[in-house]
Formats: C-alpha cells, sequence, structure tokens
C-alpha cells in the first residue's frame, strides 16, 4: 500500500523546487543549499512533455514512454486509448500471447479479470455443494443410501478444482515474437490547457499554432468538430468555415470553455477530475486519484448564458441519472456554469489581438463562474435526518 | 492475434479525409487491437441523401457473440442519434445487400442488431447495441 503512496506521490507533473542535498542539523555546511534558497527561491525552470492535436477526436495524444509515466503518476492526466485508465496494453497482449510469465507484473484490468474468475469459480462451487445437498437430502426421504459422490466430504469435479491459469492460458498461434508499442495516452483538450497553462505540456500540430493562443485553437477545433457543425450549417448556410469569422460560431457556451472553466474549479481545488461517460455524466472527480479510491462525485455540467440554458433536464431524466449514479455508490452534482453574455463574450475575444495570449485566456475563464447543487433522493418514512 | 493486427486495415488511410474519420479511427484501432475482432472491413453506407458514412464489420474473439460476424458504427459522443439515422443504418444496409444479423430475441426472429461504437474526447469507446424492432423480454434466469 506504501507503494502506491510513494509512486503517486506529486499532485501535479510541476516541480516546486530543485532537489537538496540531506540536511544534518549539527553540521552548518549542510544549512547553505537550503538558506540559500530559501533568500534565492526560484521556481525551477519545467521540462515539458511534448503533444500533438488529433482533430478528429478533439484531443492530444502523447506517445513517449516517459513522458507518458510522468503525466500519469503525476496527477492521473489523460488515458490509454486501449486500456481502462493508465496504457498498459502493451503488457495485457504480451501476456495473452505467452510472451509474459502468468504472474509477472499484474496490472490492474488483469486483477480485476483474475479476481472475477475466481468469484465466478466460488459461486459454481458453491451451487455445486448446495445441489448435492438438495439431492442427499432427496435420498433421506426416500430411504435411500446415499451415494458416495453425493456424501458431504466428497471430491468436486474436475472442471471446478482445475487450476484458474488453464482458463486464462495465453495463444499464440501464428507465434508471434514481438508486440510493438501501439498505444498512446489521450488527453482532452481542458486537461492539456491546463497542463500547457502549468508550463509542463507543449502542443504541437496544424499552422498558427504559435501566434493563436491555445485557449482560441482549441474553442475552434470544438466548435468545427463535425458533432457541432449543424447547429452551424444551420445558423450560417451556404458558407464555408474559411468565410466566417470565429467569433461567428464560437459560442460562450462552446463545449471546450464550458469543460474548461469547471475542469479548472474543480482542479483548483485537488479534485482528480476524469471523464465520465461511462456513468452517463461529464466528470468523475477522485479524491486523491482512481489509483486509490472510487469515484464519490458524479459531475454534470449544465451551461447557462444570462437566464438562457440550453439544455435542460426533464423530471424523469433526472431521476434516471440519480438513481444510477445512486446505484453506483456515487453523489450526482450539477454544476451550473454561468457563461458570459454574448455581446460582452464577442468584446472579449477581440481583445486578443492586443493582450498577453495568457493574460487573454485568463480573462476570458475569469468571465466564467461555476454554482454547484448536490442531489439525493430521501425517502421521508427511511431517513431519520 | 497475428502480425498483420498491428497495422490498420488497408482501406482505412484513404479516408483519413473524411470528416468522421477520428471516431472511426478509435473504433477500429480498439476493435483490432483492444476486443482483438478479427477480419475486420469497412462498408460506406449512402444514408438517404446525406453524405456516406462508414460501417465496420468483424467477427469477435470468443467470448459471448460467438464468433459471428458483427457490426460496429462508430459515431463520436457530441452527435445527435436522431431515429432517421438509425433508420438510414438499416435501411442502407438492406439497400446495399449486407448481411444482416439476427437477434435470437427480436419479437418476430426477423429483426437485425448493430453496435453503435461511441468515441469520447478522452479515448473511452463505449458501444451500444441497437436492434430494429422490439426485443422480447428477459427471462429471469438468463446472464
Amino acid at each position: 500500500m506504501s507503494k502506491v503512496h510513494e509512486i503517486y506521490k506529486a499532485p501535479l507533473p510541476f516541480s516546486l523546487a530543485p532537489p537538496l542535498p540531506p540536511i544534518i542539523p549539527t553540521n552548518p555546511i549542510t544549512w547553505i543549499p537550503y538558506i540559500y534558497y530559501y533568500l534565492f527561491s526560484r521556481t525551477p525552470k519545467q521540462i515539458p512533455v511534448q503533444c500533438s492535436v488529433d482533430v478528429g477526436t478533439l484531443s492530444c495524444l502523447v506517445t513517449d514512454k516517459e513522458s507518458i509515466k510522468r503525466l500519469w503518476t503525476s496527477g492521473f492526466f489523460g488515458k490509454g486509448n486501449l486500456s481502462r485508465s493508465e496504457p498498459t496494453w502493451h503488457v495485457r497482449t504480451k501476456r495473452s500471447l505467452g510472451l509474459l510469465g502468468f504472474d509477472e507484473d499484474l496490472v490492474a484490468e488483469e486483477i480485476t479479470a483474475r479476481r472475477r474468475l475466481q468469484r465466478k469459480r466460488f459461486k459454481a462451487q458453491r451451487a455445486y455443494r448446495e445441489q448435492c445437498a438438495r439431492q442427499r437430502q432427496l435420498c433421506i426421504e426416500r430411504g435411500e443410501e446415499v451415494p458416495d459422490y453425493l456424501k458431504e466430504d466428497a471430491e468436486l469435479p474436475k472442471e471446478l478444482t482445475e487450476p484458474l491459469s488453464s482458463s486464462l492460458s495465453a495463444q499464440n498461434p501464428s507465434e508471434v515474437t514481438f508486440v510493438p508499442e501501439l498505444e498512446h495516452l489521450q488527453l482532452t483538450f481542458p486537461e492539456a490547457f491546463f497542463l500547457s497553462s502549468l508550463g509542463t505540456l507543449v502542443v504541437n500540430g496544424t499552422d498558427n499554432f504559435s501566434s493563436t493562443p491555445l485557449l482560441h485553437v482549441f474553442a475552434e477545433l470544438t466548435a468545427k468538430s463535425p458533432g457541432f457543425i449543424t447547429e452551424i450549417w444551420n445558423e450560417f448556410p451556404g458558407t464555408s468555415f474559411s468565410q466566417l469569422d470565429p467569433s461567428n460560431y464560437i459560442r460562450p457556451d462552446n463545449t471546450f470553455l464550458v469543460e474548461l472553466a469547471a475542469y479548472y474549479y474543480f482542479r483548483q481545488q485537488g479534485w482528480v477530475v476524469k471523464g465520465g461517460t461511462k456513468f452517463s455524466v461529464d466528470y468523475l472527480l477522485y479524491k486523491r486519484g482512481p489509483v486509490f479510491s472510487h469515484a464519490e462525485l458524479a459531475i454534470l455540467l449544465l451551461p447557462c448564458i444570462g437566464d438562457y440554458q440550453k439544455q435542460n433536464l426533464k423530471w424523469h431524466e433526472l431521476h434516471c441519472l440519480n438513481r444510477t449514479i445512486g446505484q453506483v455508490k456515487k453523489t450526482l452534482v450539477l454544476c451550473y456554469v454561468q457563461c458570459p453574455a454574448p455581446e460582452k463574450f464577442k468584446d472579449l475575444w477581440q481583445r486578443q489581438k492586443n493582450m498577453d495570449p495568457w493574460e487573454w485566456s485568463k480573462l476570458i475563464l475569469s468571465n466564467y463562474s461555476i454554482q454547484c447543487v448536490t442531489l439525493r433522493r430521501w425517502v421521508p418514512d427511511r431517513n431519520r435526518d | 492475434m497475428n502480425k498483420e493486427s498491428f497495422k490498420p486495415i488497408e482501406v482505412l488511410h484513404t479516408l483519413a479525409t473524411y470528416p468522421f474519420f477520428g471516431a472511426l479511427k478509435a473504433v477500429e484501432t480498439d476493435l483490432r487491437l483492444g476486443q482483438q475482432w478479427d477480419e475486420l472491413k469497412i462498408h460506406m453506407l449512402k444514408m438517404y441523401s446525406e453524405k456516406e458514412r462508414p460501417l465496420l464489420s468483424g467477427i469477435p474473439k470468443t467470448g459471448l457473440l460467438q464468433k459471428k460476424l458483427q457490426y460496429v458504427f462508430p459515431v463520436l459522443l457530441q452527435e445527435t442519434i436522431s431515429i432517421k439515422t438509425l433508420t438510414a443504418i438499416f435501411d442502407s444496409m438492406k439497400k446495399q445487400n449486407l448481411l444482416l444479423v439476427q437477434d435470437e430475441r427480436g419479437l418476430s426472429g426477423k429483426e437485425s442488431y448493430i453496435y453503435l461504437g461511441i468515441v469520447c474526447s478522452d479515448s473511452t469507446v463505449v458501444y451500444y447495441k441497437v436492434t430494429d424492432g422490439l426485443m422480447k423480454p428477459r427471462q429471469n434466469d438468463e446472464n
């Protein structure tokens, strides 16, 4: 358990101080580095991680193994595209092809799979014993002698006692000897922007990256994505994107901006924020990380411009969602993201030309505010509080 | 799994400029490497009068899907899937004479089904089964 605490020590991939030599209280010479850094402290320069934009899935991809490890172990950023959370496809594939031992360096998915098999085996054994007990009872009632195989201490059939490793055995009919590294770490746009603002990530990709602020690039890519395009086509029929000024189709409730505002809000409070699609919500919040405990909160984002809410829930949708979240022992939180009014937003967007990119991004974000409402089902005659 | 499984299927790169390529690539990669399906193929469906959309077909590894041909339609999470889209998929499949997979729990026994592969930007792919018709209710003793 302490190994986990050691590996996932750092909350963010950001080093606050350079590593200092050990201090010995009785030897004044060892005090000198500490005094020096106390008087002349400067945040060390961060070594950024490289990533590239994937426009088709609105994400950023990291392929370097060391970078992936660094991003995952300090703050649980990103997700392996072929794994449940941390990229483990390489190890699992090698094991399924027999290129890795049965119990060597097990990863999360394999531990879960084995546990499930053990439980299934245990249930099968229990069901068999219960059936034997029933048949024994019938024999006794009929006054017959209980046969040997039905007796209480009889042996279980072979299928229920053979080792579990046989059902997880490796299969390599084509005799593959080498498995390439085909998995990458995928970061969502809010994650990539957050890391970039810390100086830990450099986003490489399409043209005009150096001149345009990252916030603008991500908002534009999101607005132009095929999923959202029909809205814009309906409003500006017949035009192509090159003719339109971005401020015409980047709305205050642009999905990227709303998600970013909420992401920043929760990350600043120390939560680890991950995607919540599997529970039909937007975000899942972990107290320290997926490795330590299950997610406590399930966040649903509801963007509002002034009093207007683009998407609202009908009573049965909210009820259904609340039941689903309650069933998995999480708490539903409705997160209302208050976006600036369209005129103000347009004005703020124009200021891009005169401001430093990060100052401008800060200005845009500061105009978004968050209000959270927690929902819990309450039955008057069950709960006494 | 063999050496060929480590490379995307030939046809894939020809669709690179296509609008829904991101979703198609993510689902193809997950089926080929993550779920280890065999014999993956892409079929282009002419969805009523709209632009064409790809449909993936393949044979799953052993497990609950019993090594039968299955279809997966890649979709992005932010898309709205209307009844029009779903009927367009089934009608295009019939028109283009694709071998339909029948749902054994269908009411008349002739309903076919596909899977929707919903791609999220954090790389999660969620699969949903869509049957074009009513299904018989599940019996209590079925898993």
